[in-house]
C-alpha cells in the first residue's frame, strides 16, 4: 500500500513537473524569440532582411514592362545590397509572374502577404493593379510605386497607396496640350484599346483637344494585340486626321504605324501618345518613323536614352533599356530612398506617415523631383519625347506639371 | 470605303481559312481535331526566328529547314503522345488540348519575356491597291500557299493511293491494317504533312502579324469557326467559311467599332455550326 502509494505521488510530482517545464518553456520562448527578432520593427523586416514583394507580367500578352520594370528594380536592389544594404539589412526582393492575369495577381498578392510576409508590395499592370490595391489596403500591406498609372490608383488618396509618375490620363492630357499648342489646332482621331482604364486618359485627351480648338473626329476602339490593323487603318483614312492620339501598347501602336504606311495613310500633323509610346517596342514594330512626327509625354521627365540614364543601362548592360527600364531603375532607387529615410526601425505607420507627408525632394541625374504631395502622387513633371534618328530622345527642356 | 472593308476582310478570312485547312487536313487524315495545330506552328515559327538571330541564316533558308524539322517535331509528337496507349479520337483531342499547353508553357518560358518579336519578312512589305486598299506580296503569296494547299490536300486525298490508304485507315484503323495496310507509317505521314503544314502557317502568321507564344490565339476561335462553316471535311468549304468570316468581322469592324465583336461573331458562328452540323460533328469524332 504504501509503496504504491509512493509510487503515485511520484507520479503526481513528475506530471507536475513536466506541466511546469511546459508551462515555464511556453513562457520564455516567446522572449527568447522577441530576443531573437527584436530589430523585427514590423512585418517582413528582420535583423538583416526587409522583404519587398512583386507581382507583374513577366510573361503574357506583352510582358516587355514586366521583365524592364522588375528587371531593373531588382539590380538597383542588388546594387543597394552589394554595399551593404539598407541601414545594414538587406533587401529580399521576392518577384512573382502574374502573366497579366487579374487572377493570377492576385493570388500572387496572397501569396507575398500571407506567406512571404512581405513589408511593401510593388506591381506592374494597369489591368491587374487594382484588384491588388484593394486586397492589399484590406491586409494594410503598403503599395509603393506600381507601375500602373489609371486613375482609381491615388483619386481618391488611399492610406498605404502611392504613386510614383503622372497617371495616364494627366499624361493624356499634357501631350496633347503640347501638340496642339505647337503644331495649332485640328482634327484629332483617339485609337484606343477598348478597356476601362483607357476611357479617362480618352476622355482628358478629347476635353483638352476640345478646349484647344481642334475637333475629336473620331474614337476608335481596338483590342490589346490585335489580330489585324487593316480595318482601323481604313477608319482612320476616312477621318483624315490632323492628329492620331494614340492610347495602347507599344507594339500595337507600332503595328498600327506599320499598317498605315502599308496603305499609304498619314497624318497630317502629329502622333501623340503616352509613355507607353515612347518605347523601343513601338519603333521596332513600326520600322522607320520619319523625325518630328511622334511625340510622346514621359512622366517624370524619364527618357532612356539620355546620356543621365546610363548609369541605370549600365546595371543590366547586356539588356536594351526601354521606358519600363528606367522606369523601374526610378523605382527601385525610390523604394531605396523611403526605407533608408525610416531609420533602422522602419514600420509600415511610418512609412505612410512619411511618403504622405515629408518626403522628398529627391531627384536623381535622370529623373525630375520627386516629394510627397497630399494626391499621392510623388512627381507631378512631365517631359516630351519625339522620334529623331530612330530612337526616342527628348524634345524639350520643358516641364509640365501633371493637371 | 465599302470597297476596302471587303477586300481587308478577304485577306484577313483567308488566314483563317488557312488555319481552318490545316486543322482539317488532320481531321482528314487521322479523324483528330488537333487543338495544337495552330500552336505548333507557333513553335516551328521561333524555331526558324533562332536559326535567322541567332543561326544567322538568311529567311528563305530558314523557312526551307522549317519544313524537315516541322515534320520531325510532327513524328515525334505522334510516337511520343498520340501512338502510346489506346485512345478513340476524342482522347486524341484531348491530348491535343495538352499538347497545346504544352507548346505555349515552353515557349513562353524559352522566349516569352521579349515578346512580341518582329518576325523577318521573306518579300518586300509593297504590293498595290485593290479598291482603295493596299494588299502586299506576302499577303498574296499567303493567298496562293491557301489555295496551292488546298489543290494539293484534295489531289493527294483523291487521286492518288496514298490518299486513298490515308481515307482507308481514317475510315476503319483496324480493317485497313487487316488488309495489309501499314497504318502506323500512314499515320506518321499524316502527322508529319500535318505538322509541315502547321509551320509554314505560323511562319506566315508571324510575318503577317508578330511573333509571340499567345500569337494564334485569337485566331484559333476563327478558325474553328471556318472550319464548322465549311462542313468539317471540305479544304474549300473551310477556305470559303474563313472568307465569310474576315468579311464579317472587318464590316463590324470598320462599321460598328467594336472590335470584340469578332470574337463574339466567331463564337457564334461556331455555336450555330455545331448545332446545325451536329451529324456532320458527331461522324468525325466517331470515324
Amino acid at each position: 500500500m504504501d509503496s504504491s502509494h509512493h509510487s503515485e505521488v511520484r507520479a503526481i510530482a513528475r506530471a507536475w513537473a513536466g506541466a511546469c517545464a511546459i508551462a515555464c518553456a511556453a513562457l520564455v520562448a516567446p522572449s527568447a524569440a522577441w530576443a531573437q527578432d527584436a530589430d523585427a520593427s514590423d512585418i517582413g523586416i528582420t535583423k538583416d532582411k526587409i522583404k519587398i514583394g512583386m507581382t507583374g507580367g513577366i510573361t503574357g500578352p506583352y510582358p516587355m514592362s514586366g521583365r524592364q520594370f522588375t528587371g531593373f528594380m531588382k539590380r538597383i536592389f542588388d546594387k543597394t545590397n552589394a554595399a551593404g544594404g539598407i541601414n545594414g539589412r538587406k533587401i529580399d526582393f521576392i518577384v512573382m509572374d502574374d502573366g497579366a492575369d487579374g487572377k493570377r495577381a492576385i493570388d500572387n498578392a496572397q501569396a507575398l502577404v500571407r506567406d512571404e510576409k512581405v513589408f511593401i508590395m510593388s506591381s506592374v499592370g494597369t489591368v491587374t493593379t487594382p484588384g491588388i490595391m484593394r486586397l492589399l489596403e484590406s491586409q494594410k500591406v503598403p503599395l509603393l510605386f506600381p507601375l500602373a498609372l489609371f486613375n482609381d490608383l491615388i483619386s481618391p488618396p488611399k492610406n498605404g497607396v502611392y504613386a510614383f509618375l503622372p497617371l495616364y490620363s494627366q499624361q493624356s492630357n499634357a501631350i496633347v496640350e503640347w501638340g496642339l499648342r505647337k503644331f495649332g489646332p485640328g482634327k484629332v482621331a483617339v485609337i484606343r484599346a477598348n478597356a476601362p482604364v483607357w476611357d479617362p486618359p480618352t476622355e482628358s485627351a478629347s476635353k483638352k483637344a476640345k478646349e484647344l480648338g481642334g475637333e475629336v473626329v473620331g474614337v476608335i476602339n481596338t483590342e490589346y494585340s490585335q489580330k489585324e490593323w487593316g480595318s482601323v487603318v481604313i477608319r482612320i483614312k476616312e477621318m483624315a486626321p490632323d492628329y492620331l492620339m494614340v492610347l495602347t501598347t507599344a507594339p500595337d501602336e507600332g503595328r498600327l504605324y506599320a499598317e498605315m504606311k502599308r496603305q499609304g495613310v498619314a497624318v497630317k500633323k502629329a502622333i501623340l501618345g503616352t509613355a507607353t509610346l515612347a518605347d523601343q517596342a513601338f519603333l521596332d514594330a513600326a520600322g522607320p518613323v520619319p523625325d518630328g512626327l511622334v511625340f510622346a509625354s514621359v512622366p517624370g521627365t524619364l527618357i532612356q536614352t539620355a546620356p543621365e540614364a546610363k548609369v541605370c543601362q549600365d546595371l543590366w548592360p547586356e539588356e536594351t533599356m526601354g521606358v519600363y527600364g528606367i522606369e523601374g531603375c526610378a523605382a527601385g532607387e525610390l523604394i531605396v530612398e523611403s526605407l533608408r529615410k525610416l531609420g533602422p526601425r522602419p514600420t509600415r505607420v511610418a512609412l505612410n506617415a512619411m511618403l504622405s507627408k515629408n518626403f522628398g525632394p529627391f531627384k536623381l541625374p535622370y529623373t525630375g523631383v520627386f516629394k510627397s504631395s497630399p494626391d499621392h502622387l510623388l512627381t507631378h513633371g512631365m517631359g516630351i519625347a519625339t522620334v529623331t534618328g530612330g530612337k526616342f530622345v527628348s524634345a524639350t527642356n520643358e516641364v509640365f506639371e501633371a493637371k | 470605303m465599302l470597297g476596302a472593308t471587303l477586300v481587308n476582310g478577304v485577306v484577313v478570312g483567308l488566314m483563317y481559312g488557312l488555319l481552318a485547312m490545316a486543322l482539317i487536313l488532320l481531321l482528314q487524315t487521322t479523324g483528330t481535331f488537333n487543338f495544337a495545330q495552330g500552336d505548333l506552328g507557333m513553335l516551328v515559327a521561333f524555331i526558324s526566328y533562332v536559326l535567322i538571330t541567332s543561326g544567322k541564316l538568311a529567311v528563305g533558308w530558314a523557312v526551307l529547314a522549317a519544313l524537315p524539322i516541322s515534320a520531325g517535331i510532327g513524328t515525334l509528337l505522334y510516337f511520343m503522345v498520340i501512338r502510346p496507349g489506346t485512345a478513340d479520337s476524342t482522347e486524341l483531342s484531348l491530348r491535343s488540348l495538352g499538347m497545346l499547353v504544352l507548346f505555349v508553357a515552353v515557349a513562353q518560358r524559352l522566349w516569352g519575356t521579349n515578346a512580341p518579336y518582329t518576325f523577318p519578312k521573306l518579300l518586300p512589305d509593297s504590293g498595290f491597291a485593290l479598291f482603295n486598299f493596299n494588299v502586299t506580296y506576302l499577303q498574296v503569296a499567303t493567298l496562293v500557299f491557301t489555295l496551292a494547299l488546298a489543290l494539293v490536300v484534295a489531289a493527294v486525298l483523291h487521286k492518288t493511293r496514298v490518299g486513298l490508304l490515308i481515307r482507308a485507315v481514317r475510315a476503319n484503323r483496324e480493317a485497313a491494317a487487316e488488309l495489309g495496310v501499314n497504318v502506323m507509317l500512314i499515320e506518321v505521314a499524316a502527322w508529319a504533312a500535318a505538322a509541315v503544314v502547321s509551320g509554314v502557317v505560323g511562319i506566315l502568321f508571324a510575318m503577317l502579324n508578330f511573333l509571340a507564344p499567345v500569337m494564334m490565339a485569337p485566331f484559333l476561335l476563327s478558325a474553328f469557326a471556318a472550319a464548322m462553316l465549311g462542313g468539317l471535311y471540305s479544304m474549300s468549304g473551310a477556305l470559303a467559311g474563313g472568307v465569310l468570316l474576315g468579311l464579317v468581322q472587318s464590316v463590324s469592324s470598320v462599321y460598328l467599332n467594336q472590335p470584340e465583336w469578332t470574337s463574339l461573331i466567331a463564337f457564334f458562328i461556331l455555336l450555330a455550326g455545331l448545332l446545325l452540323r451536329r451529324d456532320a460533328a458527331r461522324a468525325s469524332v466517331s470515324t
